[in-house]
């Protein structure tokens, strides 16, 4: 495999297009044709044009949104409050997702990524990275399957990957597909917590239960009771909400409560427009959760949609551990893809194409 | 069956069908990537023309696409066939690099002066294999390496049968890692890597 790596490794420092050259070809891409670019190529990172997806917004929602996102109204909101208060709008209008029928089940598929070896209980002498594909399918009982296939094991340098082999070269979980099926939690839907694993959802039945009052929902998840288990603190709880976000079946009423708690919470920064981590544009905001580290939440404005998570190093000399590694370095990240109701375990959504078998 | 919170680019292209700037959502997603594809290969410049033209004959053939939800494989085919007119150009730039040690297509991103001289001289090596291949074979073994398409992919992109991809790729991978292996030639004695002659 050496050729492969070392190849990977030819002319890869190149740069990314600048805006200059990326609008002159936004602009022939359409002129060609005979057809005139309608809106400035400045906004297409954050203005989206809405596709028909099975939602329901207001026009004067649209509007808002449109006007918090660069090149709808520069006057407009700048702030993580505003944007996460306007995708709460969004999402309180939006149409519920229908509830399970029998035999019916949740689907959601989920990219992964993983530095792993920085943390505990100290640094391990190597890096390396993976790429897992997640899939998962669960009934309202909260029982499903979940097939994993891990990506390829990645070393960042020659360095790290002879120190791999030095230490005895353990099993990286390379290229492993896990499936299996899963009963519901122990103890019933009460002993469901917070998801630990990264992204399974929550049964369905848990969240409709759960208050939609922002006030009241915010003490809920503050008195960490119920299906919102974890530490104290204002940075578990914008984990919790993220958590509880992916379940995309949430009530839309819930949905629009998480985003308004998380808006209210203090040290939440807005960071922008961004591409999530498999290039959909989408907005972020983001929250210290350890020194060193924030968490990036991203989010489309146009549906509310929870696009991914990022974890990200701020700042290399808050730990030791994170000696060397370049801020902005990504230390986990998940993209939600896909998500939908199917007929069986072996079924996935339309247009969801499993292009890994 | 109900799908939500997710579009692909086949619906980004049906959409466009109606207004014609739904086509962007593709341009936000694969332009960066495909004009990386293109720059690695033929340079910075070459590839700022190639990747517009690539979007703008995808926006013109936007009804013949086929409904993949992934419009990569589609975005790369387009590319890889516009470069078809430059392979000459390529495998000069590949063949001056391995000569010379010094790459017009990349700019090096090692900041130590060891590491720095490693990369050169591996590179050259890499160039000389590169510039060996033949040009379907890279275009498959790049695809794969550069852009991390999956067999059906490329055969999609390239209009080849999944069979043929798997024979360039070996053949392409098998001639890579002789060259790599190989001591240098004698016509090639400065793939021994002297940075001093940099």
């Amino acid at each position: 495999m050496k050729d492969l790596e070392l190849l990977r490794q030819f002319r890869s420092e190149t740069k990314p297009p600048g805006e200059d050259v990326a609008a002159s070809a936004y602009r022939r891409m359409f002129a060609e044709s005979g057809q005139a670019a309608k809106s400035g190529f400045d906004a297409r990172r954050g203005r989206r044009v809405r596709l028909a997806l099975g939602v329901a917004v207001t026009a004067a929602t649209v509007a808002a949104v449109m006007a918090f996102l660069p090149g709808g109204n520069p006057g407009g909101p700048r702030s993580a409050a505003a944007a996460l208060s306007l995708v709460a709008r969004v999402a309180s209008e939006q149409e519920a997702v229908p509830a399970l029928g029998p035999g019916q089940f949740y689907y959601m598929r989920t990219m992964s990524f993983g530095l792993f070896g920085l943390w505990e209980p100290e640094r391990s002498p190597y890096l390396y990275t993976r790429t897992d594909l997640d899939e998962q399918w669960f009934a309202s009982d909260g029982s499903g399957r979940e097939l994993l296939r891990n990506g390829k094991a990645t070393f960042p340098s020659e360095r790290d990957r002879l120190k791999w082999i030095e230490a005895g070269s353990e099993d990286l979980q390379s290229q492993r597909t896990h499936d299996e099926k899963f009963p519901g939690p122990k103890g019933g839907l009460e002993g469901m917590s917070k998801p630990q694993s990264g992204y399974t959802g929550i049964p369905q039945p848990n969240l409709s239960d759960l208050p939609t009052d922002p006030a009241v929902l915010k003490t809920v998840i503050e008195a960490r009771k119920g299906v919102f288990q974890g530490m104290p603190g204002d940075g578990e709880t914008f984990d919790i909400i993220a958590s509880t976000l992916r379940s995309f079946y949430a009530p839309p009423k819930l949905r629009a409560a998480l985003y308004q708690v998380a808006s209210e919470l203090p040290d939440v920064e807005l960071v922008g427009d961004v591409k999530d981590p498999v290039g959909r544009p989408g907005v972020a905001v983001a929250y210290p959760l350890v020194p060193g580290v924030q968490k990036e939440l991203i989010f489309d404005p146009s549906n509310s949609a929870l696009l991914g998570e990022r974890w990200v190093i701020t700042n290399p000399d808050a730990t030791h551990l994170f000696s060397g590694i370049p801020a902005g370095t990504n230390l986990m990240w998940n993209a939600y893809l896909a998500s939908g109701i199917v007929d069986s375990m072996n079924e996935r959504p339309p247009g969801v194409v499993d292009s890994t078998n | 069956m109900v799908m939500l919170e997710t579009y692909t680019d086949a619906d980004a292209i049906a959409a466009s069908r109606g207004d014609h700037e739904c086509f962007r959502h593709l341009f936000d997603r694969h332009f960066d990537a495909v004009h990386c594809f293109l720059q690695r290969r033929v340079g910075r410049q070459l590839a700022d023309d190639l990747a517009a033209e690539t979007f703008a004959q995808a926006f013109r053939h936007r009804d013949r696409y086929d409904g993949s939800p992934d419009a990569r494989p589609w975005l790369l085919g387009i590319a890889v066939n516009l470069m078809r007119r430059h392979y000459r150009s390529e495998r000069r730039q590949l063949d001056a690099y391995a000569r010379t040690g010094i790459d017009l297509v990349a700019e090096s991103g090692f900041d130590n002066a060891e590491e720095r001289a490693d990369a050169a001289n591996q590179g050259r090596r890499l160039a000389w294999a590169l510039s060996s291949l033949r040009d379907g074979d890279r275009d498959v073994l790049l695809l794969y390496a550069w852009a991390d398409l999956s067999y059906e992919e490329i055969a999609l992109a390239l209009g080849l049968r999944i069979g043929t991809v798997r024979s360039r790729l070996h053949r392409g991978r098998r001639r890579l890692r002789a060259l790599l292996e190989a001591p240098a030639e004698p016509a090639r004695d400065h793939l021994k890597g002297d940075e001093s002659s940099r």
